[in-house]
């Protein structure tokens, strides 16, 4: 995946990147990042023709070298801060023309790799709640088909785990809420609900243990009455994820590469090493 | 001095569905036959209910209307705990409270109904925290725990007293009623003399202490309820002013969960459905403090009900599942409406927004910054009260100020200046006589 140049531009050495890895069958995509009223138009829709124009432009290129070559969109849209002329990193104009660019990709057939979440507040914090919620939001809804930015902060120039970690379970909620609402007799239930009556209660009901397991758990949210997270020393969604983050990074172990392909990585590093150094 | 805020809002320009047209019409023909009988003349009686309804407030600029396609904010409440703006832990309500909430709502732009109301001091009567509201908002008051045909004739008088007569209360009612099946009596009086209510009739049921198994049977049994109340007003006053409650809480769903999320769209559905303007309770976090956790909760609720195309989503400044009344969170959950009401205004395309000969103007690496079509448009770029957006090393020299702590000082800023427009001595003292006389 390739930033463009923008406006309306392409960097010469990462379009021949982009022109090895279409000749190798391996997926290209390009991902414009126009700032609307500093490198876009002020209007989103102005921004839109911008990284619509370059996002095409490179997979034009690809498709006349290498026809049938992978090629995806991606995106990583934003507003100038009038302000500062810096890098908003979140606001709602993002959100807006992250939803419109996935659906121009779709328009030619093409999947999205959208830029979101990496928020531009310096912790994971309120600030970093709102942005990462409302991106994934847009994101999922319009259904990109691959998101980027989960566990940065500061504009992507920190990483963190627990904001990684809260960031999933952001992810979570929307996956589920994009799941949707199931319409079936089964889950209109009206047998139930007559059954139960208008003052009844479902604990007992083979309906509720039978769906039970389909309701959605956290595992950051504090769901704790007040009490009991007060007496527990207020706990919040920090905490919880700092936890997780923790455990992951002792307990897990991602499925090893095998031995000869370690080698031969190790090999074709130190090769590059020598033929690019000084490049 | 005294300052009129007038309510910002833009027009709702999304349609967010999570039902298919198909199983809208399911859900509501199941709702239908759980009212067997009734069921029919439940959707008559919804058809003859006004599509939009008004929210007067005590000036013009503070009026609002349901149902022209933009979506208000409201407050949450009531509540019985405050978090003291200079921090610490929540502690009781005390009146005073009240009057600093409604007061703060008065001055933020983005909140349009002062609903609950936000704060109940124990052993404060609705009449008097009516009058409070009334001296420290000239924002329309909706009332949630209004309960008895007694309590609801003191509040017309009052609302009659605002208003200036029993014509004007109809044209710009200061009070709604927004509550469960107990209420039914008092929005049986409300509607007979005009002022809007919204009422679910049967309580909903309950699978555990706060989740509901299957989201569609909960969907049945809310319509239902909305269908069945909405019946039983319109028998009494037909075409009463009648709005959809879609409240996550009143159908058994754990505050702000994805669930809860997914309810607020479909039952925003289901209202457009039966034709009836949608007041849905978007804000509903459980968390404790106003931080992460209070913020994506809100953000999706919000964003859910708004994008859906409810007309007004309610809940903002409270804590802990409405327990727990916060300025701060106020603040704070005002900033999440108003970057939600950026997105649900849309994308605007035509030939001065696609700016076609200004792009070819600036060509390949140039940029927009002198651009005319620039300064034209740059004032429509959203900006925020709350967020940092400086660089790290001046963030830190700052004192690495948060969103909170930039809500504390807006809170403070706007309460220390912020005056509301006087009732007047002679409506104080009626109000003040009403209240006294009603002994409640």
């Amino acid at each position: 995946m390739q930033c463009a140049v923008d406006p309306l531009g392409h960097d010469g050495p990462n379009l021949e990147a982009n022109l090895v890895a279409a000749e190798h069958g391996l997926a290209s995509g390009f991902m414009p990042m126009p700032l609307a009223a500093g490198t876009g138009p002020a209007t989103l829709a102005g921004n839109l023709v911008v990284q619509n124009a370059e996002t095409l432009s490179g997979v034009v290129l690809l498709q006349l070298a290498f026809p049938g070559s992978p090629c995806f969109f991606a995106g990583a849209p934003s507003v100038i801060d009038l302000k500062t002329g810096g890098y908003t990193g979140g606001s709602p104009e993002d959100y807006l023309l992250a939803a419109a660019s996935t659906q121009l990709a779709h328009f030619y057939g093409l999947p999205m790799a959208m830029g979101t979440m990496a928020t531009g507040a310096k912790e994971p914090d309120w600030q970093a709640a709102i942005d990462d919620s409302l991106s994934t939001f847009a994101s999922v809804m319009t259904s990109a088909d691959l998101m980027n930015g989960a566990g940065l902060l500061n504009g992507s120039k920190i990483l963190s785990y627990p904001h990684m970690v809260m960031e999933s379970e952001i992810y979570s909620i929307v996956q589920k809420v994009a799941g949707g609402i199931e319409v079936s007799d089964e889950t209109l239930a009206l047998d139930v609900i007559k059954k139960v009556g208008s003052n009844g209660t479902y604990l007992a009901e083979k309906h509720t243990r039978a769906h039970m397991k389909e309701i959605w758990r956290p595992s950051v949210w504090d769901r704790t009455p007040y009490d009991t997270w007060l007496r527990e020393g207020k706990k919040g969604a920090l905490h919880n994820a700092t936890e997780i983050a923790d455990d992951i990074l002792e307990n897990y172990r991602p499925e090893p590469l095998p031995e000869d392909v370690v080698k031969e990585l190790r090999a074709i590093v130190d090769r590059a090493d020598k033929e690019l150094a000084g490049a | 001095m005294t300052e009129l805020c007038p309510i910002t809002t833009s027009p709702t320009r999304l349609a967010l569905k999570i039902l298919g047209a198909e199983d809208v019409h399911r859900v509501h023909a199941a709702a239908l036959a759980l009212l067997g009988a009734e069921g029919a003349g439940a959707e008559k009686a919804a058809r003859l209910a006004p599509d939009t309804v008004v929210l007067g407030g005590r000036v013009y600029e503070h009026h609002t209307v349901l149902g022209v396609a933009h979506c208000w904010l409201g407050t949450g409440g009531p509540a019985a705990l405050v978090r003291p703006r200079e921090g610490g832990d929540p502690r009781p309500a005390i009146p005073a409270d009240l009057a600093e909430a409604c007061r703060l709502a008065d001055a933020l732009p983005e909140v349009a109904v002062v609903h609950g109301p936000p704060v109940h001091a124990a052993a404060e009567t609705l009449p008097a925290e009516l009058a409070c509201c009334f001296a420290s908002t000239s924002k329309h008051v909706q009332l949630t725990t209004l309960r008895s045909a007694a309590e609801a004739d003191v509040v017309l008088r009052m609302a009659i007293a605002v208003a200036g007569s029993d014509v004007e209360v109809r044209g710009r009612p200061p009070v709604s009623l927004c509550a469960g099946a107990d209420a039914l009596g008092a929005a049986a009086v409300f509607a007979r003399a005009g002022l809007p209510v919204g009422i679910v009739a049967a309580p909903s049921g309950h699978a555990g202490d706060d989740d509901t198994a299957d989201l569609a049977a909960a969907l049945v049994r809310h319509h239902a309820g909305v269908l069945a109340a909405c019946a039983a007003i319109q028998a009494i006053v037909p075409g009463a002013p009648f709005f959809y409650v879609a409240d996550p809480a009143l159908a058994g769903l754990a505050a702000g969960s994805p669930e809860a999320a997914m309810f607020l769209i479909a039952a925003t559905q289901l209202g457009a459905h039966i034709g009836l303007p949608v007041s849905a309770v978007g804000m509903t976090t459980g968390s404790h403090e106003p931080d992460w956790q209070a913020c994506t909760q809100n953000a999706f609720g919000a964003l859910s009900t708004m994008a859906a195309g409810a007309d007004l989503t309610a809940g903002a400044g409270t804590l802990g599942g409405g327990s727990v009344f916060s300025a701060q969170q106020l603040v704070m959950d005002s900033e999440i409406y108003s970057w939600n009401a950026r997105i649900t205004a849309g994308v605007m395309v035509e030939d001065e927004t696609i700016a076609l000969d200004a792009i070819k103007k600036v060509g390949i690496g140039g940029n927009f910054l002198g651009q005319r079509h620039t300064r034209e448009h740059m004032d429509g770029v959203w900006r925020p009260r709350l967020l940092d957006r400086s660089m790290w090393d001046a963030w830190v020299a700052s004192g690495s100020e948060g969103a909170y702590e930039k809500a504390s000082q807006l809170t403070d800023e706007h309460l220390a200046e912020h005056q509301v427009l006087p009732l007047g001595d002679q409506l104080t003292e009626t109000l003040a006589r009403i209240v006294a006389e009603a002994g409640l």
